[in-house]
């Protein structure tokens, strides 16, 4: 048992073999081998699991393994949005969070901010804005110092997040040749995504009719005929001269439009309370 | 024994007619309440009215009269009573104003306080050192007393003690908060929430509950304090204090996670419960009030932002409220900007940040029922967008969700606004209606649920005179005096 704690202990061999792993995360992620880094970066988990103490905070050698552990999770925030796994993604953010706050909290400040945090930030934002997680976002967005906040990479997500709310949907789809990391890319495509739909739903409501050529390129589409794909999906009919139409027709107040059910349950509720007082 | 203490307080009294009484002397009164209440098994009634009275002379308090106060009212066998006087005693040499009273500080007449060896006494002994070290600013001092305090109530397990323990719980979140990190607190409040919960203390617990929320959203973990509020039961009978504050912690916490009508509904029922001599609570509401009402799209009423005593700490609120009600982003933007540092203070800042959509969706309502016809150019114009594509995207959203009633001539760029339709054609009025109806009918219901008497084991307590008068007594004060003091620390 004794000698059990004694392996836990820290030591500054566990933390030169938790570099090496690390190190070795990181060439694997260079040569975009991304399954090979997932299993380097288990190893580094079973090593820092073992070996790292995080219990005897007084260690000098307590802030190394801090700054090892957090920028595991950082790499493992990378490697799952590169391999688009977003259950692991989710995973990783989270422990990136937990060794963030463990950083700050560590005695005397030693440990400096990683360079890395506005882009694990970020990118944790976009996916709660692309999950359609909004309360989440904002949640996560309290939490965020003000610091991290004004970095371009998390400010970049909070456009992109403004921009939805006020519906400038153009400007998301500019943005996206400007994005701030390579790393944005999947989220951000998943994004596009949703807001062609939005697109869609809002020119269904707001316009009459638009021409073929104005409604692909609002919908950025880069050919008509992936337009008329979409179309159809959505029952949009276009006429012979190529000009998409929407539901026209108004129908006439019928007596469908009386809302009989919600009524009905009102004056019972009335009914109920006035016999309460009565 | 009864008879005992009705006997001496007329006569206590009857020689304070003349001059107000001495803050002694109303430690005193208090120390044989808290002695009663123990005695009639934990009756809520004396506690709180001792409480009560402790604030009003809470001004009074020197290093004198609180340690001659305590020398008296704790036996001489305990120890708190020494650790107690010397912490007041300090100040007595310290301050310099009152150091010439220092040397009669003992010959304070306090004879009349009898010695009482109820360990309540003692919890009630801490309560006012640690009142008196805090109105001092004495940080460190008053730190330790209420970490001595807090020790000392976990030493024992008696639902006599359940009232003063859970004032003193509130007072040990309040040192941490002014003194020291709140977040050092966080541990042992949830201890004694499970030691609370788990001896079915009450009054124990919501304090707590609250106290925890208040830790939480201090640091902003708006999550982690959905979590412990969605876990906890609070129990059945509850202070209105408390309500009103859990009231106004899960409205902050519905706004920021974008429940704008539960937010607002609850932080409404914080200020409508709160007493009017509760400021800064009243104050804190109102503003989240504010926003969270924008962000619903409602405008609040001049007269609300502009009541005399919080006039100006509302000037940056009313601004805002002006722009979003114009629609005019330029104000709302220059507003945003003056203000910042205030509105991050009132951890608003997120929360403000979301009101620019609905800044622009009103400045756009405006514009669609003023013009029957205008051009998007004109459009990205007047509502500081930058370019005509932002309009369109912007009207196109605003016409699907509702806002406007409006089509967009894409090739023309031409925004036609539809045919106003007549109001009380459609369901409108009737919502409105049923709206107010549902809340005259919950407030009747409110009110007939606060007729009710208190459980039957409350009025079992009283079928003796001294005690019935003390009851009514008891039920004309409360609503006046509801504890303004502690309601000043929001």
């Amino acid at each position: 048992m004794s000698r059990g704690r004694q392996a836990a202990s820290s030591s500054s061999e566990g933390v030169k073999i938790g570099k090496d792993l690390l190190s070795q995360v990181v060439s694997a992620i260079e040569s975009r081998d991304m399954s090979a880094a997932l299993e380097r970066l288990d190893d580094f988990k079973v090593h820092a699991a073992m070996y790292f103490n995080a219990i005897d905070v007084s260690s000098e050698f307590r802030a190394d393994e801090l700054r090892l552990s957090r920028e595991a999770a950082e790499r493992g925030v990378m490697i799952s949005a590169a391999t688009k796994d977003e259950a692991s993604f989710e995973r990783h953010a989270a422990q990136a969070k937990a060794a963030y706050e463990a950083c700050e909290r560590f005695p005397d400040g030693m440990i400096e901010r990683s360079a890395n945090e506005p882009l694990i930030i970020g990118l944790n934002l976009l996916r709660l804005l692309v999950q359609n997680r909004i309360a989440e976002f904002h949640t996560e967005l309290e939490i965020t110092n003000a610091e991290t906040l004004a970095d371009g990479r998390v400010q970049a997500v909070l456009e992109l997040e403004r921009f939805l709310m006020e519906g400038a949907y153009n400007k998301i789809a500019a943005n996206r040749g400007a994005l701030p990391d390579p790393s944005y890319e999947h989220f951000m495509s998943m994004l596009m995504d949703t807001v062609r739909d939005e697109i869609a739903s809002c020119a269904q409501s707001a316009y009459a009719r638009l021409s073929r050529d104005d409604a692909t390129r609002l919908l950025g589409f880069s050919s008509a005929s992936e337009f008329e794909v979409y179309a159809r999906s959505r029952e949009w009919t276009i006429d012979g001269n190529g000009t998409v139409i929407f539901n026209e027709e108004i129908a006439p107040a019928s007596a469908k439009d009386i809302p009989s059910a919600s009524l009905i349950s009102q004056t019972l509720l009335y009914a109920k309370e006035l016999e309460r007082i009565v | 024994m009864d008879v005992d203490a009705t006997s001496t307080t007329p006569e206590t009294t009857a020689r304070e007619t003349n001059t107000p009484p001495s803050a002694l002397a109303v430690l005193a009164r208090c120390a044989k309440d808290v002695e009663k209440s123990v005695e009639a098994k934990g009756e809520a009634r004396f506690v709180n009215r001792a409480l009560r009275e402790t604030a009003t002379v809470r001004r009074e308090f020197t290093g004198e009269n609180v340690r001659a106060f305590v020398r008296a009212v704790l036996p001489e066998e305990s120890a708190a009573r020494e650790a107690l006087s010397a912490r007041c005693g300090a100040t007595g040499a310290k301050t310099t104003s009152k150091g010439t009273d220092t040397s009669d500080g003992d010959a304070i007449d306090a004879s009349e306080i009898a010695p009482c060896a109820f360990p309540e006494m003692e919890v009630y002994a801490y309560l006012v050192v640690l009142m008196y070290l805090i109105d001092q600013k004495r940080g460190t001092d008053a730190l330790e007393c209420a970490r001595e305090a807090v020790d000392r109530i976990r030493q024992f397990n008696r639902r006599t003690m359940d009232v003063l323990a859970a004032r003193v719980y509130f007072y040990y979140s309040l040192t941490h908060e002014r003194f020291g990190a709140l977040e050092d607190a966080r541990t042992t409040l949830l201890a004694l929430y499970r030691n609370a919960a788990l001896r079915l203390d009450e009054i124990g617990q919501e304090t707590l509950v609250n106290l925890l929320l208040r830790n939480y959203l201090h640091y902003k973990l708006y999550d982690q304090a959905e979590k412990l509020r969605s876990r906890v039961t609070l129990p059945q009978s509850r202070s209105i204090q408390q309500q009103c504050r859990y009231a106004y912690y899960l409205g902050r916490i519905r706004a920021v996670q974008l429940e704008y009508s539960e937010a607002k509904e609850y932080l409404t029922q914080a200020y409508q419960k709160a007493p009017t001599s509760a400021k800064g609570f009243r104050l804190e509401c109102l503003k989240w009030i504010t926003i969270v009402r924008m962000l619903l799209g409602e405008i609040p009423q001049r007269k609300e932002l502009t009541q005399p005593e919080m006039c100006a700490a509302l000037t940056p609120y009313f601004e805002l409220v002006q722009a979003v009600r114009l629609g005019d982003l330029t104000a709302f933007q220059s507003a945003t900007e003056t203000h910042g540092k205030t509105f991050h203070e009132d951890k608003l800042n997120h929360l403000i940040t979301r009101l620019r959509a609905n800044v622009i969706r009103t400045g756009l309502t405006r514009i669609n029922t003023a013009y029957s016809k205008i051009s998007l150019a004109d459009v990205a114009e007047k509502l500081g967008l930058t370019s005509v594509e932002d309009a369109e995207s912007v009207v196109a959203k605003a016409i699907r969700d509702g806002n406007v009633d409006a089509v967009i001539d894409h090739a023309a760029k031409v925004m036609y606004s539809k045919e106003t339709t007549d109001v009380y054609s459609t369901t409108e009025p009737q919502d409105a209606f049923h709206v107010r109806i549902a809340f005259c009918m919950d407030t009747h219901n409110e009110a007939v649920k606060a007729m009710r008497y208190p459980p039957k084991d409350a009025k079992k307590k009283t079928p003796d005179a001294p005690g019935a008068r003390d009851v009514e007594n008891d039920a004309s004060g409360l609503d006046a005096l509801m504890d303004d003091d502690d309601f000043d620390f929001f």
